[in-house]
């Protein structure tokens, strides 16, 4: 949270507390009262949804458990709603830490979280029927005659001030956690799992702590929501309708927005307070809601805040762009023909086997990788290059045999440990996290080894610079063009600062300039850092200038190794290239 | 005790097999358009109420009013597409939920208003009538619920596999860019598949309503009905869709011999849960 955000904040909380002392309507300020509470409920809910792009369509089952703990305990025990609360808070965080764990465990993205989390929502409702203690399908109502103490206030302003306080409380939060490591993890699971992994993101860390604040931060809403209805009853608490009145206040402000919550509340709660004052039809305040929702997703998919302001940003003049080729193409540093032959082995590669199906990808691969050195691994398509890397990388695992990094086995890791370790990888296809800006996307990497926030910016422009991405810094990744995104992909596996560096066709698509720069980049990457290169590539001239040692793969098997020169002249990789024609000839 | 349970297996895969139709119907939407529905138990609702009210005002039987109720679904199926399915295509899974969820909320909140959250029953005086089949006694209603179904599901099954249009729908379902690459107009497959869907919908809400009656709540609960069915189908697969609609309808008619409602109801959830997290692709997966 920049200072700006905070005085934003704190004059607009300050505003709204005013209001009750101005207006005595009690109708206005019902109204405001559930905005508010809509607000921080659905803040809530897209701290989850929003960020981590995972969409609880039962965040009631949260709001619920909070709701009846507290009030169950005050019926039953008389003990304060607050420590049953706390009860409350906690079941929900257990039961969240459940559900996210088991989520990502099997790896329940997209649909079918949305669905499990359905399906819950659906088991507490009937649960809640079935438990005649807590009052069944009938409910159970607050005692009138507790005490403000109790958190039972006949002023229904101070309801007001504390779910405006609450919701203020969810903001501030969410703005400070996305100025930080944890939001810029967040929104980095949510934009693509795959590169979160690659740039040593714990994606199942993420998700679980993402889950439990977002389920927590709801029951303690419950907790409020209990004292202020008075009565309990499991249709009104635990349906379907209660969790997607979280959501659709995010969809419609925007749920990438921190304020769309706030804003959609608004919306969402007047749209339905209006139509209710001018129509008595039974529906009405939700057919209403349904045809305001219809266009503005049909044409705002993102939301009304950020639609908003991309049309403002729209109007505000394109930064000057550089292209790639107009960038001044540094001379050729001459590669050093320092040998690595008798550097330490970083890599070691034993009879590792993949099989996919029918198609035994990886078959018997043995090889090894010494410390600085520059290895091409070329092929025909389909040879198994790429699924060479994804299991160096620990993207998947192997059938059978051993990856040994640095001295330490790392077969069975995940790739975010491996990347921790220090072998970063590229993806053939760039896999940005297009929603974010260029300088996030490769601050995603730099906060892996950076001490604190400020050495991690500090890294990101270093390697901006490096790459000759500065002018991009502000623009979303979506924007770049082809080349760019590809260069961005190398930035980000570089800023892990790895001790070896995968890359799966860099080259491709280059015109003879950019790829003349890239080689420049690349070695002197090599020779300043001492940092290793395994490179999967088709262009030979590439090959030639940057590799020492070249692996031929076909098939899935090691066919050739040697020097491009050595490679060239061996028959079997002619024939795997060209056919057998060719040596005929 | 064998009797019962006899019993319920029966009349469960009866209803089943009009299950099957109208998770069919869903399952067709996300495999072939790729979006997923949350109006879906909404149309059904809306189907049964027209029914309803052919029933009330004409006298029409409800069994014919699909005649009328079915085509006409197909026609505002096939709007549905080109007005708020085909714009959305390729949109995040939050605007597409949310839009269909919205059109949900219009059309039940619209019933609740024009109806009232009463059950509303049709009965004619078949409506009680039931077969023997040795010890097993079957409703007429129930009995003619599974011939439909099955007869919608033969004829669904010709058409998307032993008709041009079929091979069409299902080449865009495999690879939508390359099958319009081969010369295949997507969107009107697409549109005549949302069409067929909600007229599964409709079917299954015309041919159901002598069963269950209507009212609002109808539409959620349907809604996740058919997610039910697809997800223990695996979604997107036309034969698991008929599997899944069966065991549904055996385990829901089982749930309510043996336990009461809200048990038989939070089993079936938990069944759900289970089956997403363990079987993902469907209960068919491992002997494909």
């Amino acid at each position: 949270m920049n200072t700006r955000q905070a005085i934003f904040l704190i004059v607009a909380t300050a505003a709204f507390a005013a209001i009750p002392l101005f207006v005595s309507s009690p109708f206005a300020i019902t109204v405001l009262t559930t905005i508010f509470l809509w607000t921080y409920l659905s803040s809530s809910w897209n701290l989850l949804g929003g960020m981590t792009g995972l969409l609880s369509f039962g965040h009631a089952v949260f709001l619920g458990v909070g709701a009846y703990c507290s009030a169950f305990f005050f019926i039953k025990f008389g003990w304060h709603p607050l420590i049953g609360g706390a009860i409350g808070v906690a079941a929900s965080c257990v039961l969240g830490y459940a559900i996210a764990y088991v989520s990502a465990r099997y790896n329940l993205v997209h649909l079918h979280f949305a669905l499990v989390t359905t399906a819950i929502g659906q088991i507490a409702v009937f649960t809640a029927m079935g438990i005649e203690i807590i009052g069944g399908p009938s409910g159970i109502s607050l005692p009138i005659r507790a005490t403000p103490a109790q958190l039972f206030f006949r002023n229904p302003a101070v309801y007001y001030w504390i779910f405006l306080l609450m919701s203020a409380g969810v903001i501030a939060l969410t703005m400070i956690i996305r100025h930080r490591r944890m939001g810029l993890y967040f929104l980095c699971v949510r934009e693509s799992e795959p590169a979160a992994l690659g740039a040593g993101i714990d994606v199942v860390h993420q998700k679980l702590l993402a889950t439990v604040i977002s389920a927590a931060l709801t029951a303690a809403g419950g907790v409020i929501y209990a004292q202020f209805l008075r009565f309990l009853d499991p249709d009104s608490i635990f349906s379907w309708l209660v969790s997607l009145q979280m959501v659709i206040p995010a969809m419609l402000g925007g749920s990438y927005a921190i304020l769309g919550p706030a804003v959609g509340s608004a919306i969402f709660v007047s749209l339905q307070e209006l139509t209710r004052t001018v129509v008595s039809f039974a529906g009405a305040p939700l057919v209403i809601v349904g045809l305001v929702l219809i266009p503005v997703v049909r044409f705002m998919p993102k939301g009304l805040v950020p639609s908003v302001g991309a049309v403002l940003r729209r109007r505000r003049a394109k930064p000057q762009r550089l292209g790639a080729a107009s960038a001044a193409v540094g001379s050729l540093t001459k590669l050093p023909k320092v040998s690595h032959q008798d550097a330490e082995v970083i890599l070691r590669v034993e009879g590792l086997r993949k099989r996919f199906g029918g198609v035994q990808a990886i078959d018997d691969v043995t090889l090894h990788c010494r410390e600085g050195e520059r290895l091409a691994i070329i092929g025909p398509n389909g040879a198994g290059k790429s699924t060479l890397f994804a299991l160096l990388g620990g993207f998947i695992k192997p059938d059978s045999g051993s990856i040994w990094f640095a001295g330490d086995r790392i077969d069975g890791l995940g790739a975010n440990q491996v990347c921790r370790r220090g072998l970063a990888r590229t993806f053939q296809t760039a896999q940005p996290f297009k929603e974010l800006s260029v300088l996030d996307n490769i601050l995603a990497s730099t906060f892996l080894r950076a001490p604190t926030h400020r050495d991690a910016v500090r890294a990101a422009h270093e390697i901006l610079e490096l790459f000759e991405l500065n002018n991009f810094a502000p623009e979303k990744a979506l924007d770049l063009n082809i080349i760019d995104q590809k260069r961005l992909e190398l930035a980000r596996a570089y800023a892990t600062q790895p001790r070896l560096i995968l890359l799966d066709e860099v080259g491709a698509g280059l015109t003879g300039p950019e790829l003349k720069q890239l080689i420049t980049v690349l070695a002197s990457l090599n020779a300043s850092h001492g940092t290793t290169i395994i490179f999967i590539e088709h262009i030979m001239s590439m090959v030639r200038e940057l590799a020492e040692r070249v692996i031929v793969l076909h098939h899935g098997e090691i066919l050739a190794g040697g020097s491009l020169d050595e490679i060239s002249s061996d028959p079997t990789v002619i024939r795997a290239y060209l056919g057998e024609s060719t040596l005929a000839a | 005790m064998l009797n019962a349970t006899l019993q319920g297996i029966v009349s469960g895969a009866l209803v089943g097999g009009m299950y099957a139709t109208v998770g069919i119907g869903l399952t067709l939407i996300f495999g072939v358009v790729r979006i997923v529905n949350f109006a879906h138990g909404s149309f059904l609702m809306a189907a049964a109420y027209c029914s309803w009210l052919l029933f009330v005002h004409f006298q029409v039987d409800p069994y014919l009013s699909a005649v009328i109720v079915v085509p006409a679904f197909f026609l505002i199926g096939v709007a549905y597409y080109w007005v708020l399915m085909k714009p959305m295509v390729g949109q995040s899974l939050l605007a597409q939920a949310l839009i269909t969820i919205a059109v949900s909320y219009v059309i039940e909140n619209s019933a609740l208003g024009m109806f009232g959250s009463e059950m509303r029953v049709v009965s004619m005086p078949y409506s009680i009538l039931s077969v023997s089949i040795g010890p097993i006694v079957v409703p007429y209603t129930r009995l003619i619920a599974g011939v439909i179904g099955l007869a919608a599901t033969t004829g669904m099954y010709l058409v998307l596999w032993r008709s041009d249009i079929g091979i069409a729908v299902r080449a865009g379902a495999a690879d939508q860019p390359i099958a319009e690459a081969m010369g295949i107009n997507a969107h009107a497959t697409q549109a005549f598949v949302t069409g067929i869907s909600l007229a599964c919908a409709a079917l299954g809400g015309v041919v159901l309503l002598p069963i269950f009656a209507a009212s609002p709540q109808m539409g959620v609960d349907f809604t996740l009905l058919s997610f039910l069915i697809i997800v223990l189908g695996g979604m997107g697969n036309f034969f698991g869709a008929l599997v899944g609609g069966i065991i549904l309808g055996v385990t829901e008619s089982l749930g309510s011999t043996f336990f009461n409602g809200s048990t038989g109801h939070m089993l079936t959830f938990a069944l759900f849960v289970i089956l997403l997290v363990l079987k993902p692709r469907g209960i068919l997966e491992s002997r494909r």
